[in-house]
């Protein structure tokens, strides 16, 4: 009986609830309240899912090459493991230390990447400021023509350039002051010396993106700052240094974050240049191309004899020493960039990049 | 465990005490010593020989820099900060540019005395686009390989603007969890690097020892075969493991272009907004109502990044390279400049597509 009394229950209430709601959805104010509710709520899950989604498809190529790197060679052929080694190791580690010529070449990296952020910022904040704030009659065309180093790319004319380093010479001053008819050369293996040069002179990789970014940046800062210092009696340096740059300082991180990933990643110039060397100047990223390519050939080669003699040969072998390579490369990054995130994240934020 | 905190707690205070306690006892010797003046005085020295030394220098800025009126000086300045930039455009970018034009019409050799080009040939009959009609006639995969890069780069601009700009709206929004999201999602910008892409590419290391050697596990997960068994048809399944597949790279490219749209939603004045929900527009209406008319200046800026982007990555960047390890210089420049051209062409074609639709809100 009381069963059958709770079920009727229930059942007015239901009917009581809907009847409540068709009322209330009649109102044509409340529909709209309702609809807009509902709609912001199924808006929020679809982003949750999608972005969730895509943050998964991200992350999940780098935790495979974590996996990967410390799996034994011996299990290469177990199918049982997918995930979770069974036998940790670090020999991937080793091999790839290496074959890498770890240590020296982190080091090179490191410094290289940071001298050229540092170059690249005075350079194009300058740069980026004298368009932005002191224009004058040209400096719009200026700008363009600066922006065609963006557009063009550096592969149409990286013959000429070639050339031109090689023997390298304006209106023959150099010549001449060598005493010979051929110019300077410039790069050549360990010859860090022409990054700085590049990027103080603006011609870095992608240094007209940053001079378009700070120009953008500084267009957007109230014209009002510049002149009560002006009024208080502060020269145009002195008004760059105290008042306008001390403010950029998200734009700052934007783009020592970029020119700092971009060298250290960049295959391009340091290629064109020639400044990698296997035993003097090891880079990352060349040492990385090169044992890729060389890896079977100088595991057969070296003989490393580190697994019963049976995965010398095995390619996934070198696969997964390749693999951990690129892994070990790119840590300093991925670890620094752990550290700097909130920074870049919060200066994008700041950045204003619309004017 | 409390006790051992406050000692060492006590331990700290006491050695930075005794040690300022040192400086102090320094600074209040020195100031009363005749050490100071003496310093004191060859500073002073040095001041003025520092003048004497600069001294050409201070007059001429009081000559021409200090009579100057404010916007004049303002130019000066101007120039001066633009210099190493325009040096650098002079000396490294436009010259190898205009030579590369040069060798572009000529036939190149390197010999022991440097370069020679000689324009149009090195016979008698002079062909100024010797180079130009070799690379579209003779050469096996340039003009099919540029058509194929020409046609990718179109899809890749549309494909990725579009989706970067969903999702800078999508990491504009409060929701919790955003400041991860958006470490993620510049993730890709770091890790977008050429020398792993190839590297890995050459030996294609995860699936192959992930897949390799585990053909029925490997099976359980192929989802293209799942798909085909249970009856949907090959053209679909083929359609949407090649856009899940592709979503990676689109990610992958799409960082900075996110990042330009991000900072670009940020800059739409709030009581835009405001207005329109008071007026009853829904989200959707909003977006494309305000967001999409106020951040569409900057679609011009990522349309023109990504086709220079696309055209850096792609395959037709081996074959010109190719000419350059045979010394064909020549060729290689002719390559180039077709290269550019195509480039060019098609920003431009976006560019005036776009144009009639973009909308200055305000314009500075």
């Amino acid at each position: 009986m009381t069963k059958d009394n709770k079920f009727q229950n229930l059942k007015k209430a239901a009917i009581d609830k809907y009847n409540y709601i068709k009322e209330d959805l009649s109102n044509p104010l409340h529909r709209a309240v309702k609809l807009q509710k509902v709609s912001d709520k199924a808006v929020a899950i679809l982003r949750a899912v999608i972005i969730f989604g895509l943050a998964f498809i991200i992350i999940f190529p780098i935790f495979q090459q974590i996996s990967l790197a410390f799996r034994h060679p011996a299990d290469l052929n177990d199918s049982t493991i997918v995930w979770i080694p069974k036998q940790w190791s670090l020999i991937n580690f080793e091999i790839s230390i290496k074959f890498l010529n770890y240590w020296k070449s982190l080091w090179n990296n490191i410094r290289v990447s940071t001298i050229v952020t540092i170059c690249q910022i005075a350079c194009t904040s300058l740069a980026g400021y004298a368009f932005a704030r002191l224009r004058f009659k040209g400096s719009n065309i200026l700008f363009w023509l600066i922006m065609l180093t963006l557009i063009i790319p550096p592969q149409a004319f990286a013959v000429s350039r070639m050339l031109f380093f090689s023997d390298f010479d304006i209106f023959g001053i150099f010549a001449a002051l060598r005493g010979s008819d051929r110019g300077l050369t410039i790069g050549g293996a360990g010859k860090d010396g022409v990054f700085y040069l590049l990027s103080l002179t603006g011609q870095g990789v992608k240094s007209a993106l940053f001079v378009y970014l700070f120009r953008q940046f500084f267009r957007g800062l109230p014209l009002e700052l510049e002149e009560s210092a002006q009024i208080d009696g502060a020269g145009i340096l002195r008004t760059f240094w105290s008042v306008m740059l001390p403010n950029a300082r998200g734009v700052v991180t934007t783009v020592a974050l970029f020119a700092f990933v971009w060298q250290w990643n960049d295959v391009y110039y340091t290629q064109l240049l020639g400044v990698n060397d296997d035993k003097t100047f090891p880079l990352l990223t060349m040492q990385l191309l090169k044992g890729a390519e060389w890896a079977q050939a100088l595991l057969n080669l070296t003989g490393l004899n580190i697994v019963d003699g049976e995965s010398q040969t095995d390619p996934k072998f070198t696969a997964l020493i390749v693999n951990t390579a690129a892994f070990i490369s790119m840590l300093p990054l991925l670890l620094a960039y752990l550290f700097v995130q909130r920074l870049f994240v919060e200066g994008i934020e700041r950045t204003g990049i619309v004017g | 465990m409390r006790k051992l905190k406050e000692k060492i707690k006590d331990l700290f205070a006491l050695v930075k005490e005794k040690i300022v306690g040192l400086f102090r006892k320094l600074l209040t010797w020195y100031s009363g010593s005749k050490v100071s003046k003496l310093v004191i005085k060859v500073w002073n020295y040095i001041k003025i020989g520092l003048y004497y030394v600069f001294w050409p220098f201070i007059k001429l800025k009081k000559i021409t820099y200090d009579k100057l009126r404010y916007d004049q000086q303002k130019v000066v300045i101007s120039i001066l900060f633009l210099l190493p930039v325009l040096i650098g455009f002079a000396v490294f970018f436009l010259y190898p540019l205009l030579m590369s034009l040069y060798y572009s019409f000529s036939t190149v050799q390197v010999t022991a005395d440097g370069v020679k080009a000689y324009l149009g040939g090195i016979g008698e009959k002079k062909d100024l686009l010797i180079n130009y009609k070799y690379v579209l006639t003779q050469s096996v995969t340039f003009p099919t390989g540029l058509w194929e890069t020409a046609y990718t780069t179109v899809i890749d601009v549309v494909v990725i603007t579009i989706f970067s700009l969903l999702i800078a709206v999508m990491l504009n929004g409060e929701f919790k969890g955003r400041a991860f999201a958006r470490a993620v999602f510049f993730l890709p910008v770091i890790f977008n690097s050429e020398a792993i892409t190839t590297a890995l590419a050459g030996v294609d290391a995860a699936s192959s020892v992930l897949q390799g050697g585990s053909g029925e596990l490997a099976k359980i997960f192929d989802m293209v075969a799942f798909f085909q068994n249970v009856g949907i048809p090959v053209k679909i399944v083929t359609f949407l493991s090649g856009i899940t597949q592709s979503i990676y790279d689109t990610i992958s490219y799409s960082g900075v272009q996110i990042l330009i749209f991000l900072a670009a939603i940020q800059s739409v004045p709030a009581h835009l907004y405001e207005a329109a929900k008071i007026e009853g527009a829904t989200k959707y209406e909003s977006f494309w109502k305000i967001t999409l008319p106020m951040v569409m200046p900057m679609a011009l800026t990522v349309v023109v990044y990504t086709i220079v982007d696309s055209f850096l990555r792609s395959d037709i960047n081996d074959v010109i390279q190719i000419e350059q390890t045979q010394t064909r210089f020549g060729n290689h420049a002719a390559m180039s400049w077709l290269y550019v051209l195509v480039s060019l062409l098609i920003m431009g074609l976006f560019l005036a597509a776009l144009s009639k639709v973009v909308f200055y809100h305000d314009e500075r």
